[in-house]
């Protein structure tokens, strides 16, 4: 697929910060994005590098795809909001709705906020699957984060003999 | 091969879909008490809660409340509060021995203990999985001092039966499981022996008294023994008509004191004060920390009708929470950093309402490690539950 600029989410960003620069970003499936340069710089990452000079051209993102970037620019967008107005409230019930995904896009999130170094979409994707832990028992969390269980029935007869407590 | 196996299992961890700092991050969004389930998925994750503990430590201590009631003693609740994520918890403890079926009263740190004329048990481990039951002291009285200096446990004073000694002191040694008789607590405190009028810490090896409406001080050596004092501390200023004594972190001795005008049945409180109490000098001299704000004070006096006569504090590390000890509703905590009391706060506790405003109340405090909650879970007779999130 040739590199298109199609799909463009509109950048009329109501952010109306007097910086009108724009940068364009590409996604590992090479959709590029127009966004204020406010935007882009909620990533320390980009921050990084447009300090570094990497500013006129296109920022290529290869591990996030163009839905989840999509999706990671909303954030941004609205944070740069936020970030003026101050509403604690608002900003609150934003990110409750926001956040309000399946676990494999949440997954697809967490990575593009750690990788893009975001912070607050890290903390706040971090506390959504926190919070999913919450009050589940080991095999319930196996199950939901996909993982194998390589601790033995021998190795946590173990843990459970070394934590054994003595009744006097 | 280890090597082998190591490379094997980097591969997994690699392809997991949650690892490295990302899971390390999502751990420290997480209570203590939901690490002890995720530290149980895996290697991978154990290895994480480990890292993430090291990293961002749930250092403060916790609270634990202990409701009573006043009808049938048997009937105790317990709550644990976690200010490191704000979260209040039951613990529910199934077990066969009877040791809550007498008064359960606690004592400085978290020594929690019962005893009547025919038992004694206590224990004093953070989340009191373990109890010791000694035989009973000899002389059987109510509400005595209970305080435990490293591996003795001292009963002194109490209520007694007219023909027996109210200032007789027993020692316990932990390791020889023998009792001795001390030399009776000092004729001074002859009217106010009882857990009632005193309070206890613990500095140097060396059992401090105070007698919390004179300020008097007494000090218990286990070595000798014996008692010396009273040191007449007299409070720390005029203005201070009631006080009250724990110990913290590294032999720190720190007093509470209720400021403002002492009428007998009116107190009128205007102030909270706290000193630290230097029991290396002859004086006790006492140096002033810190003062609780304003609006604190007016919570705690208004938390209850009648008017505000005694003072609880609770204390571990470097955090102390201060109460009303017969209506914990409000507690208020405050964190020393240098010696200096700062970062004062205030916990929202909805355990205590109207169903139990007119039970008995003990309080203690004890740093919680996640193996002391790994151990006291797999013996098989706790549960806990979280109950909601404070604030």
């Amino acid at each position: 697929m040739a590199s298109s600029s199609s799909s463009l989410p509109s950048p009329s960003s109501s952010s109306s910060s007097s910086s009108s620069k724009k940068l364009v970003l590409r996604s590992s499936d090479e959709k590029h994005f127009e966004v204020d340069e406010a935007v882009a710089l909620q990533s320390e990452m980009i921050k990084q590098m447009v300090e570094d000079g990497f500013g006129g051209d296109v920022i290529p993102l290869l591990n996030v795809s163009s839905n989840i970037l999509s999706k990671v620019i909303d954030y941004c967008k609205k944070h740069v909001d936020f970030d003026s107005k101050k509403k604690m409230d608002d900003r609150r019930r934003w990110d409750a709705e926001y956040i309000d995904v399946g676990v494999d896009e949440l997954y697809h999130l967490i990575m593009a906020a750690n990788y893009r170094n975001i912070k607050g979409l890290l903390d706040l994707t971090c506390q959504k699957v926190a919070d999913t832990i919450k009050g589940k028992k080991p095999k319930q969390i196996r199950i939901i984060f996909n993982i194998k269980n390589d601790v033995t029935p021998e190795g946590e007869q173990k843990i459970r003999k070394e934590h054994s407590w003595a009744f006097e | 091969m280890a090597i082998e196996e190591d490379k094997q299992e980097a591969v997994l961890e690699a392809q997991a879909p949650l690892h490295g700092d990302v899971l390390e991050s999502i751990l420290s969004h997480l209570p203590l008490i939901n690490l002890v389930p995720a530290s149980r998925v895996s290697k991978a994750w154990r290895r994480a809660v480990a890292s993430s503990l090291c990293n961002s430590p749930r250092a403060k201590p916790w609270l634990f409340l202990y409701i009573q009631s006043r009808r049938n003693p048997s009937l105790i609740t317990t709550h644990a509060y976690d200010p490191n994520s704000q979260l209040w918890m039951d613990v529910t403890t199934h077990t066969s021995d009877d040791n809550h079926v007498f008064p359960l009263r606690c004592s400085h740190l978290n020594l929690l203990y019962v005893l009547s004329s025919s038992k004694f048990a206590f224990s004093f481990d953070p989340l009191n999985v373990t109890w010791h039951n000694p035989d009973p002291p000899l002389v059987w009285r109510l509400d005595p001092v209970v305080a435990i200096i490293g591996s003795r446990v001292v009963v002194a004073g109490g209520t007694a039966e007219f023909e027996d000694d109210p200032l007789a002191v027993e020692m316990y040694d932990l390791t020889s499981r023998r009792w001795e008789m001390c030399q009776s607590m000092p004729a001074i405190l002859k009217g106010s022996a009882a857990t009632t009028w005193l309070s206890v810490a613990v500095s140097n090896e060396r059992l401090l008294v105070l007698e919390k409406a004179s300020g008097a001080v007494c000090m218990f050596d286990p070595e000798t023994s014996t008692w010396e004092g009273p040191f007449d501390l007299r409070h720390p200023g005029p203005s201070v008509f009631y006080s009250v004594i724990a110990s913290c972190s590294e032999d720190h001795v720190v007093l509470v004191g209720l400021m403002g005008e002492a009428t007998g049945t009116d107190n009128i409180v205007q102030g909270i004060g706290l000193w630290e109490l230097d029991c290396e000098s002859e004086t006790f001299d006492c140096k002033v920390i810190g003062r609780m704000p304003g609006e604190m004070v007016e919570k705690l006096v208004n938390a209850d009708c009648s008017p505000l006569s005694s003072i609880g504090v609770s204390t571990a590390g470097n955090l102390i929470y201060i109460y009303n000890p017969s209506n914990p509703e409000a507690i208020m905590f405050c964190e020393f950093t240098n010696g200096v009391a700062r970062g004062w706060g205030h916990i929202h506790n909805s355990i205590v309402d109207d169903r139990n405003r007119m039970e008995r109340f003990e309080l203690t405090c004890s740093r919680v490690g996640i193996d002391d909650l790994q151990r006291a879970l797999t013996s098989g007779n706790r549960r806990i539950t979280v109950k909601y999130a404070g604030n």
